[in-house]
């Protein structure tokens, strides 16, 4: 066996009060596939800022390419080892192609823009996305951010490669398109570090598979001598069924209509029609590009509505800002949760009442000890793990933020809630959870449509389910009459 | 091992505690370099000057926490010190006068300066909030229309002698301590509170963490921003009477350094110039910080200049050891 490209030794990282990862050993050898598997807080976000040069490692040493090194986020990036991270760093102002080159500009002092945009253009149809490289970033959804993370990286010459779940914003059709483009990195030579909540995905295209659980690590195998079942045991320490039950064991009480839209028109979308009961969870199944996001923002009133009606138990009501969605009972979780979502300045306390503040006035001043109680529930509930309520939302690790934005509707009274994309970038464990959380809100009355292009997700919460595509919604299903062969010939055929 | 340990408690003292720290270590300095330091006389100006720069800088904060910043205090601030003296003597040739003749009682002229600042500043928020302009180019522009205001009121004059109990304010004392001190008080338990234990306070802090987040949990960008610089503007007319007592004059070129200062103490004092986190405790002590700095050099037979220069660069030394405090936290 060839000498690994990266290796750590014994690492331990300490922060004050917590040891996020203890003695852990992991390599990386050229031309493989290393998958790193964990539940949120598991240790694989800091394990790989270690080996970016953003922490250093309380103990432990890391070896590359034979040699010890004193890694920092300069020294790590000469070696070649790049992050494409869970969260895009990109700057908004600048046109696509910009922030694609932006350390790789093509000429010496001036640039040429013409051929700047030409560079890129053949790169990302050498990868086959498609993009408008002249376009500004701050107008790219979230996909299309990740998918310029992704062309960087065949800008610089990496060694290694570490991809922070890089499908979890994208559609199916991207998905393919990335693993496509993992097999290209592999020919090349290089090592790829995958992390993943999407363990199919892991099954498709890894090589071998680390498993970290509460900062140690639990497995390092080849990934063929694991099964599913096996894998998922490593990662939660106990057995789950890999798909839940459909909503079958949920009677989906026909209860009166609560929520309906009408015609409803707002750049891309057309025309849409689509109505929720109380106590319904009802799906918007789409793929990437299909208006999905903005059909959320639109009945949120953060997008302006062109043309078409809201009605609220059969009420006509005008939504034109978020504040007015809020009084008339709506919530958002939105997709983008850093950018859309939450305050990282502020405690997980005050992001969860955040919009329901005025509940917790006793006359002019807040009730800080009954703020307290209410949110100290919600994190027993929701099974939010942070030191205290007094944390800041910013040290919390992904799937957490997400509770923490779930926690400020369910603590609200509203009663219509919009999931966009609940479950992205969340694991296994917290994936449950949520879901039950979904179904739970659901049983005690509230309205729930959950945005989603994950099939999966929409065939184990919803109990209707609408196929949205192009802006237009093509189809209206009923659980019983839905699967995924039906759907996806929707959406991909037509 | 037990070394680490140490290192570790050492780090957290400094992460929670460096201001403390480099105030007490300034103090220090400042005694060796001028015994005349620990003095009551030296207290007594310490002690006027830094409520000055206190209750300006903690409506700076404010500004600063919904993610603006308000160039105007100091305007502000030299507007309300003339238009005390102006409304005080009413109907008079202006200039010098011997007799007070005001326009209303006492109390309505502190109203109305009050009032004035916080118009102004409610004015600044609607157009900051409300046409989504930046805070910064909006409150400069106040700057130097509360500038002219200041100027063309008095014609360009300075307006001599206030009232007693303006004087008072700004330079009595009760017992031994300035009753500026009581005035600087009284107002950081004010914004103590609202920043702590209002839905306001909670607003402000969310919006500048994160605007666009906060909108979408419906917290209204109108409401923080003409709160916050309604609050600035009246915390920068409360300083001009005060300086008006202090000096005993209405004057339109008191304040000039205000803003500066203010700025500066809140951002020593660790609240961050994009919004969304700063205390007003951490405020307090940089505004101590920023008075020592102004004042210890006053005390030595130096050039005026070569003092400017050197506060400049403790400044920056100060400065650094604040943030560069922070990256500690995060490696």
């Amino acid at each position: 066996m060839e000498e690994p490209i990266v290796k750590m030794v014994g690492i331990t990282k300490e922060f004050p009060g917590v040891r996020a990862l203890n003695n852990v050993n992991f390599d990386i050898r050229a031309g493989e596939v290393h998958c790193l598997v964990g539940l949120n807080g598991a240790g694989k976000t800091t394990l790989v800022k270690i080996l970016t040069g953003f922490y250093k490692p309380t103990k432990g040493k890391i070896i590359v390419y034979g040699k010890e090194e004193n890694l920092n986020p300069e020294r790590a990036r000469r070696l070649g080892i790049l992050r494409v991270p869970q969260d895009p760093e990109l700057v908004e102002d600048l046109t696509v192609a910009e922030n694609i080159l932006m350390v790789n500009m093509p000429g010496k002092i001036f640039v040429n823009p013409r051929k700047m945009y030409e560079i890129c253009e053949k790169v990302l149809g050498e990868i086959g996305f498609n993009l408008d490289v002249k376009k500004l970033v701050r107008n790219c959804s979230r996909a299309e951010k990740q998918i310029i993370m992704l062309a960087r990286i065949f800008f610089s010459q990496p060694s290694v490669v570490i991809l922070d779940e890089a499908t979890a914003p994208l559609g199916i059709r991207e998905q393919e398109r990335v693993y496509k483009l993992v097999e290209e990195l592999k020919n090349k030579n290089i090592g790829i570090v995958y992390i993943s909540h999407r363990l199919e995905e892991i099954f498709k295209i890894g090589d071998r598979v680390t498993a970290l659980r509460n900062g140690e690590v639990v497995c390092t195998k080849p990934i063929k001598e694991l099964d599913l079942n096996e894998l998922i045991y490593y990662i939660a320490g106990e057995e789950l069924k890999v798909e839940e039950v459909a909503t079958s064991a949920r009677k989906s009480m026909k209860k009166e209509k609560l929520f309906e839209i009408r015609n409803l028109n707002s750049d891309p979308l057309k025309d849409i029609n689509l109505i929720v009961k109380q106590g319904e969870i009802v799906g918007v199944f789409g793929l990437l590009g299909a208006g999905k996001t903005e059909l959320a923002e639109a009945i949120y009133g953060i997008r302006k509505i062109e043309k078409g009606e809201i009605y609220l138990k059969g009420q006509k009501i005008t939504i034109n800002s978020p504040k007015d969605a809020i009084r008339f009972g709506i919530g958002l979780l939105p997709e983008d949760r850093d950018r859309l979502g939450l305050i990282p300045s502020q405690t997980v306390a005050e992001n969860i009442i955040l919009p329901n503040i005025n509940a917790f006035k006793n006359f002019l001043f807040l009730d800080l000890k009954r703020i307290r109680s209410v949110v100290r529930k919600f994190i027993k509930d929701l099974n939010i793990r942070t030191p205290s309520e007094d944390q800041q939302v910013r040290f919390l690790s992904g799937g957490n933020k997400q509770k923490v934005i779930l926690a400020r509707w369910l603590a609200s009274k509203n009663d219509i809630l919009l999931f966009d994309e609940p479950t992205k970038g969340v694991d296994v464990v917290s994936k449950r959870e949520i879901y039950n959380l979904i179904k739970e809100a659901a049983d005690h009355g509230k309205a729930v449509i959950v945005f989603s292009c994950d099939l999966d997700e929409i065939l184990t919460v919803c109990d209707r389910i609408y196929v949205l595509h192009r802006g237009r919604i093509i189809k209206e299903l009923e659980r019983e009459d839905a699967n995924k062969s039906i759907i996806l010939e929707e959406v991909l055929l037509k | 091992m037990r070394q680490g340990k140490a290192e570790e408690m050492l780090r957290i003292v400094w992460l929670k505690y460096r201001q403390l720290l480099i105030l007490i270590s300034l103090i220090m300095i400042s005694y060796a370099i001028s015994p005349a330091f620990v003095s009551y006389i030296n207290f007594i100006y310490l002690a006027r000057l830094a409520s000055i720069i206190g209750i300006a800088s903690l409506g700076m904060m404010l500004a600063i926490l919904t993610g603006g910043i308000d160039l105007s205090i100091g305007s502000m601030a030299a507007l309300s010190c003339v238009l005390l003296a102006y409304f005080e003597h009413w109907g008079i040739y202006l200039g010098y006068v011997e007799q007070l003749s005001f326009i209303a009682p006492l109390p309505v002229i502190y109203l109305l300066c009050l009032g004035l600042g916080g118009a102004f500043g409610l004015l600044w928020g609607f157009i900051i909030g409300k046409w989504r302009l930046p805070d910064f180019a909006v409150t400069l522009a106040a700057l130097f229309i509360l500038k002219g205001i200041a100027y063309i009121i008095p014609h360009g004059q300075t307006i001599f002698g206030v009232d007693s109990v303006t004087k008072f304010i700004g330079a009595g004392a009760i017992g031994p301590i300035p009753f500026t001190i009581f005035v600087w008080i009284m107002v950081s338990v004010i914004i103590y509170v609202i920043t702590n234990y209002t839905s306001l306070g909670k607003h402000i802090y969310a919006f500048g963490g994160n605007p666009e987040a906060s909108e979408a949990c419906g917290v209204s960008r109108l409401k923080v921003k003409m709160s916050a610089y309604a609050i600035s503007g009246m915390l920068a007319a409360l300083v001009g009477i005060l300086y008006a007592g202090r000096t005993d004059t209405g004057d339109y070129r008191v304040g000039e350094d205000l803003m500066q200062n203010s700025l500066m103490a809140a951002l020593l004092g660790g609240t961050n110039i994009f919004g969304g986190e700063g205390r007003v405790a951490g405020v307090i002590i940089g505004t101590i910080i920023v008075a020592i700095i102004f004042n210890v050099f006053d005390l030595t037979r130096l050039h005026p200049f070569p003092r400017d220069i050197l506060r400049g660069i403790i400044l920056i030394i100060i400065i650094a050891a604040l943030i560069r405090g922070e990256k500690i936290k995060k490696a």
